[in-house]
């Protein structure tokens, strides 16, 4: 029943998004849309991807998503037309997508080759005597495959790197004032053409003077920061590990500047800190295959690093999951500071 | 260290891009020495690495100690080689030719360092690709890259930049879901993502639906970031509004390695005995849709009044034969298409190059505006006119050889039809390299025929003012190439030839 129920009310979701005028509608469905999708994932015992889910696609996309509506003005554009070809396309492709899915095995089939090559049979029987690990996933994502992790979060870097390049720099142009006073940037803003900013524009600038959010958030903060620390360093006994750990450490931030005001966010952790961060966390993982290469193993080769392999193995791959969790943490901060301060304008 | 050069070759750069932003804050240029020194190591590595396959045959790298196919496995042969070493000299060149080019493309000074650390994000990203032997990472590092060019795009100082970029970012981020989706099927039904491994265990599933859609979603993904007719819409504007240093960069090599991967998954990953499994004739599609690209192509380029454009569309046209090559499934197809990676990453390399030297003094790249300039800037436009014969494919420059190639290789497969095609295009060529190369070398510069322009004709056109020696030596040097490829061709075609071999046993 729920292997059709929840599929369905995703598609629901999806054209709902679609057909709803109001942005700011999409943008609640759309979190709506990811925290069922989170709880397919735990259906589907991905619990990790499933926190990753609820924190980045309910929580912070949908902050993010706000915060640009609060600076983008709204224009009807009368009766929504339907693009004819770009439905056609996509009516192809899912077509094709469920042609293929005719012969596909069905998935809880253990005689799947997922299940009977000898990858899987290897990892499973291999895992704890060789790794340490005893959550297979934490030793196929930061060891078997650890290279590919190296790279995911690499790409969560890049996309913090490119971020800070193509939205701070060209604010902070020497030249960029004009006669007005104003920066050229900030003269696109709603106010400037006349059209009343909605109430988010200022909020996520100034604080929130409200006693009970203010209390909340101060009792609140440092549980989930526990909470992160403890799904990064966690990670080889239950589900976690570097990519969730980061997420909501970097939500709790998140949540600070919200409610005190990005001033005082800033003075709790700096941008250039911040931007440190997205350097060190990268560093740390692939600092750890440099020294593995040192001590005459391959690259990434945690069981060289000390005299017992097994234990060098759970060094290493703890070591390479806070080198996540502090990128991923940076970045999700960077995603919010960046997009904040484009007004704050220092 | 040499057996551990196949890790070196991408751990290197990505260390060091990690480290630029940090570096950069001292003085950006600091992050320029760290990205060229750099991006000059791993061209040696790839360097190395030719010359280790040739000693001992194919290399295998186990990344983290585990063997294939329980670890990711870099695998280097031939034509790993052969693209590295394209991908990282072409990077090394771009980052030269950088340092004066940003100056006036990019301007901000804070923007710099960051800048640098994204190029070399981007090239690691390109060199991951073509080394590693897992279908999986060849995902994770195209998102690297892809991301890392849609941000160097965006760059571009006019507005419609951005436009561009966040067409690419769209059409790009299908693309990789594409590749997604078809390698999920591939392990759905095989159970591996190690390349090796997939080759020998896809064979008994040939006749499934399940693999022909695996194969279908890469191959279409592919397409889009390769550009390939009709889906290389995005790819006018973002080369024509990038930064000329990042276009260079990006024709020269991103739509090189896109092929590169292309070629793998179908010669490597399927067989050419999978085609005939297929309901409908592959081969056949792609032969027209090569056929139209070099077609459609040349007759925008011939539209265009913007170079970077007309540049961006030739490219359309020269994927089209890289395509075309690898659509006719023999030794002779497969090493035109090899050799025409190499030839048409100098050529077009070379071309933006000079282009990007036009902009740095007279901020400017129309066509009209190129009127007189040979006599200003001699060493760029004697650069920029002999990658324009080149691409015109007249012989003594590489852009024969590999029409040549490509010709007797339609030939062997009795596709007598394709030679006339090949010669249309290269009349089309000749037409809209003359409109440029007749502004050039035979038109009088706007100062001198009249004097209608008062504040022109005060500055009397200096004698020869060409670009800083940092732009018009990798200019100059990657334009020569296109010659002593042309003249010297035995090295690159036997590499090729050994390549195409492998590929077509």
């Amino acid at each position: 029943m729920t292997d059709l129920a929840i599929p369905l009310f995703l598609v629901v979701c999806g054209i709902a998004v679609l057909l709803v005028k109001d942005l700011m509608s999409s943008i609640m469905i759309f979190s709506v849309y990811s925290l069922m999708m989170a709880i397919e994932w735990c259906r589907l015992n991905a619990v990790d991807v499933a926190i990753t889910e609820a924190a980045v696609g309910a929580g912070i996309s949908t902050v993010l998503f706000l915060v640009i509506l609060g600076r983008t003005k709204s224009v009807d554009e009368g009766k929504k037309h339907i693009n004819l070809p770009a439905l056609l396309i996509t009516v192809a492709v899912a077509a094709v997508l469920l042609y293929g899915t005719i012969d596909l095995p069905h998935l809880r089939d253990a005689s799947i080759a997922p299940n009977t090559h000898v990858v899987t049979p290897y990892y499973l029987e291999n895992s704890y005597e060789q790794t340490g690990q005893i959550n297979v996933v934490a030793a196929i994502l930061a060891y078997f495959r650890g290279f590919d992790t190296l790279f995911e979060t690499t790409v969560v870097a890049t996309a913090g790197f490119s971020l800070i390049m193509l939205l701070r720099a060209g604010n902070k142009k020497p030249g960029a004032l004009d006669k007005t006073g104003v920066t050229a940037i900030y003269k696109k803003t709603p106010a400037s053409i006349g059209v009343k900013p909605t109430a988010t524009f200022p909020a996520v600038l100034d604080q929130d003077k409200d006693i009970v959010k203010r209390t909340v958030t101060k009792f609140l903060i440092p549980f989930i920061q526990l909470f992160g620390l403890y799904v990064i360093v966690h990670g080889e006994l239950g589900p976690g590990g570097g990519f969730q750990g980061g997420v909501v450490l970097g939500v709790s931030i998140i949540i600070y500047s919200l409610v005190f005001g990005f001033e005082e966010a800033k003075q709790r952790l700096s941008v250039r800190t911040k931007d440190l961060l997205v350097s060190t966390g990268v560093l740390v993982y692939g600092g750890i295959g440099v020294i593995a290469l040192f001590l005459g193993g391959n690259y990434l080769q945690y069981s060289v690093l000390l005299p017992d392999p097994q234990f060098a193995s759970i060094v290493g791959i703890m070591g390479v999951e806070i080198g996540v969790g502090i990128t991923v943490a940076a970045v999700m901060i960077t995603l919010f500071y960046e997009t904040v301060r484009i007004d704050a304008n220092d | 260290m040499i057996k551990h050069l196949p890790a070196l070759l991408i751990v290197i750069p990505l260390l060091v891009a990690i480290i630029t932003p940090i570096i950069g804050r001292l003085h950006w240029v600091l992050s320029w020495y760290a990205v060229t020194i750099t991006t000059f190591i791993s061209f040696v590595i790839s360097l190395l690495l030719l010359q280790t396959v040739s000693v001992q045959g194919r290399i295998s790298y186990w990344m983290s100690g585990w063997e294939p196919p329980f670890g990711i496995e870099y695998s280097v042969d031939y034509l790993n080689a052969y693209v590295l070493i394209i991908v990282s000299f072409m990077a090394f060149a771009g980052a030269i030719y950088s340092r004066k080019n940003i100056d006036v493309e990019i301007e901000d000074e804070t923007r710099k360092p960051l800048f640098y650390t994204i190029y070399l994000l981007f090239v690691t990203g390109l060199l991951g690709m073509v080394v590693t032997g897992d279908i999986f990472n060849i995902y994770v590092l195209l998102e690297i890259a892809s991301l890392a060019g849609y941000a160097l795009i965006a760059l571009g100082k006019k507005r419609q930049a951005l436009v561009a970029a966040y067409n690419y970012l769209v059409m790009g981020t299908v693309g990789a879901t594409f590749f997604l989706l078809g390698v999920g099927y591939l392990y759905l039904m095989t159970g591996t993502l190690n390349i090796a491994d997939l080759a020998v265990r896809l064979p008994e599933f040939y006749e499934t639906k399940a693999i022909f859609t695996a194969f279908a979603f890469i191959v279409v993904g592919l397409s889009i970031k390769l550009a390939i007719f009709p889906l290389h819409f995005w790819l006018p504007n973002s080369y024509g509004y990038a930064p000329s240093v990042v276009s260079a960069v990006m024709a020269a090599t991103g739509a090189k390695v896109a092929a590169y991967v292309l070629i793998r998954v179908m010669y490597s990953v399927f067989t050419p005995a999978f085609f005939t499994h297929t309901p409908f004739n592959i081969q056949y599609i792609f032969l027209l849709l090569a056929v139209a690209a070099i077609l459609v192509g040349s007759i925008m380029a011939l539209a265009q009044t913007d170079i970077k454009k007309m540049l961006a569309y030739s490219s359309v046209g020269q994927i089209g034969y890289i395509v075309l090559g690898i659509a006719l499934m023999n030794v002779t197809g497969m090493m035109g298409s090899l050799i025409h990676l190499l030839n048409h990453a100098l050529m077009k390399g070379a071309l933006f190059f000079a282009v990007g030297a036009v902009v740095y003094r007279t901020g400017l790249c129309s066509i009209e505006n190129l009127r007189g300039l040979g006599k200003k800037m001699p060493w760029t436009m004697a650069a920029f006119t002999i990658a324009a014969l080149s691409m015109t494919g007249i012989p003594l420059t590489v852009g024969f050889i590999s029409k040549w190639y490509l010709a007797v290789a339609s030939i062997e497969s009795g596709m007598w039809w394709l030679v006339p095609i090949i010669l249309l295009s290269s009349i089309l060529t000749a037409v809209y390299f003359w409109r440029i190369l007749d502004n050039v070398w035979l038109k009088p510069a706007p100062g001198e025929e009249s004097h209608e322009h008062g504040h022109d004709s005060h500055q009397k056109p200096v004698k020869s003012n060409d670009a800083p020696l940092s732009m018009v030596i990798p200019t100059f040097t990657v334009a020569v190439l296109c010659l002593v490829f042309g003249l010297f061709a035995y090295a690159p075609v036997s590499i090729a030839e050994k390549a195409a071999l492998i590929l077509l046993k």
